[in-house]
């Protein structure tokens, strides 16, 4: 639900880079009239009411049987995912994951699309970190976090003309950049480094790959159930995210010593857009949990 | 901690036990339609107006993003 609440918001930019957008559920018409009409869809919402595309697709949830919980139509539901294609539509790239509830956020499907990152949010958090010669520049591409939303946090890293930094996978000697992440709560994917420029140092008669001037990388990042649980509201507001880039700044004459710096922003959490049967369950879960409190219910509570 | 019972193998909390059927998680290898590199199937439905759309038609010479969705509802 979140997930089509998201693609409306980055519809513009969606179809400004040459996509239209369709979503296929086995939803009834009128269960995906309702939920447009709530929240605005103009997309279009497929109803593949019978299974028929999605078993076609090759993609039908086999796990569940056709005798469970067929009131909410859970037989016959997908597991779910995204395809991109070309003007021919031919399939170019697709997005799954094990886990039902991960998925690409709208801004993050838009870098997927578009092959590089998109324009920065005016919401965006952001951060900088001024070291010797090198500046960390930090954001993330969504305004919020949300649970298992999967945003990226991009990195810049500006370096001082006429200096340059080693790349991971240069030699012992010299102290590649390295970028680590920390937030509470948090999932943090693999950085990807750029391709990095090689350095002939004829000297020592090596090749080393070097960057200068500007280096950007993303990271994907999204909230777990550590710090979000279902149905349960938001216990925070916001979470902070630690960055720490360790590096190695040379010219042509000499090098500086190792040297590490931190950005740490501060991102919004945001709630899913959940249907009322969660809260419904979460409130239950809520009150079992304090009727088995040893000293019982906490004043007010049932 | 709340309730270890509603937490899966993945760490994910929901308010649901997590023997129900709609909280089964597939393994590493499960199933994800076309390959890329092959042609998207053939989608002809209905959309929220009841308007069939048939996919190929209505992108012309445009690229697609088809999203499959659990529900729009629960």
């Amino acid at each position: 639900m979140t997930q089509l609440v998201q693609l409306q918001k980055t519809l513009p930019e969606l179809r400004e880079a040459g996509y239209e957008v369709f979503a296929i559920s086995n939803d009834t018409v009128e269960r995906l009239a309702d939920f447009a009409k709530q929240h605005c869809i103009t997309f279009s919402l497929l109803s593949d009411e019978d299974s028929t595309v999605i078993r076609a697709f090759g993609i039908m949830n086999t796990l569940i049987r056709p005798d469970e919980g067929k009131h909410m139509r859970w037989y016959g539901i997908p597991y779910p995912g995204t395809y991109i294609t070309d003007e021919a539509g031919i399939v170019v790239d697709k997005d799954f994951h094990q886990h039902h509830a991960r998925r690409l956020s709208g801004r993050g499907l838009l870098q997927r699309v578009l092959g590089t990152l998109p324009e920065q949010h005016f919401d965006a958090p952001k951060a900088t970190s001024e070291g010797n010669e090198v500046t960390l520049t930090t954001s993330l591409v969504d305004p919020t976090l949300m649970l298992e939303v999967i945003s990226l946090l991009v990195c810049r890293l500006h370096i001082a003309a006429g200096k340059h930094i080693y790349a991971p996978g240069a030699p012992e000697a010299f102290t590649p950049a390295s970028l680590e992440f920390y937030g509470e709560g948090l999932r943090f994917g693999e950085p990807e480094w750029p391709q990095p420029q090689r350095l002939n140092m004829t000297d020592l008669n090596i090749q080393v790959p070097v960057y200068d001037r500007e280096v950007t990388l993303s990271v994907p990042v999204t909230a777990t159930s550590a710090l979000v649980r279902l149905g349960h509201g938001l216990e925070q507001t916001s979470v902070k995210i630690t960055i720490a880039c360790a590096y190695q700044s040379c010219d042509e004459v000499s090098c500086g010593l190792p040297e590490t710096i931190e950005a740490t922003l501060s991102v919004p959490l945001e709630e899913l857009v959940e249907p009322e049967g969660v809260k419904t369950y979460a409130k239950r879960v809520e009150q079992e949990q304090s009727a088995k409190r040893p000293d019982g219910p906490l004043d007010g509570e049932p | 901690m709340s309730d270890p019972s509603r937490y899966d193998e993945f760490g994910f909390y929901a308010p649901l036990p997590v023997d129900r059927a709609a909280r089964r998680e597939p393994g590493a290898d499960f199933p994800t339609g076309p390959e890329i590199g092959s042609a998207l199937p053939a989608v002809c439905l209905p959309d929220q107006q009841g308007q069939l759309v048939d996919i190929r038609q209505h992108c012309g010479s445009r690229r697609a993003i088809v999203v499959f969705h659990r529900s729009a509802y629960w």
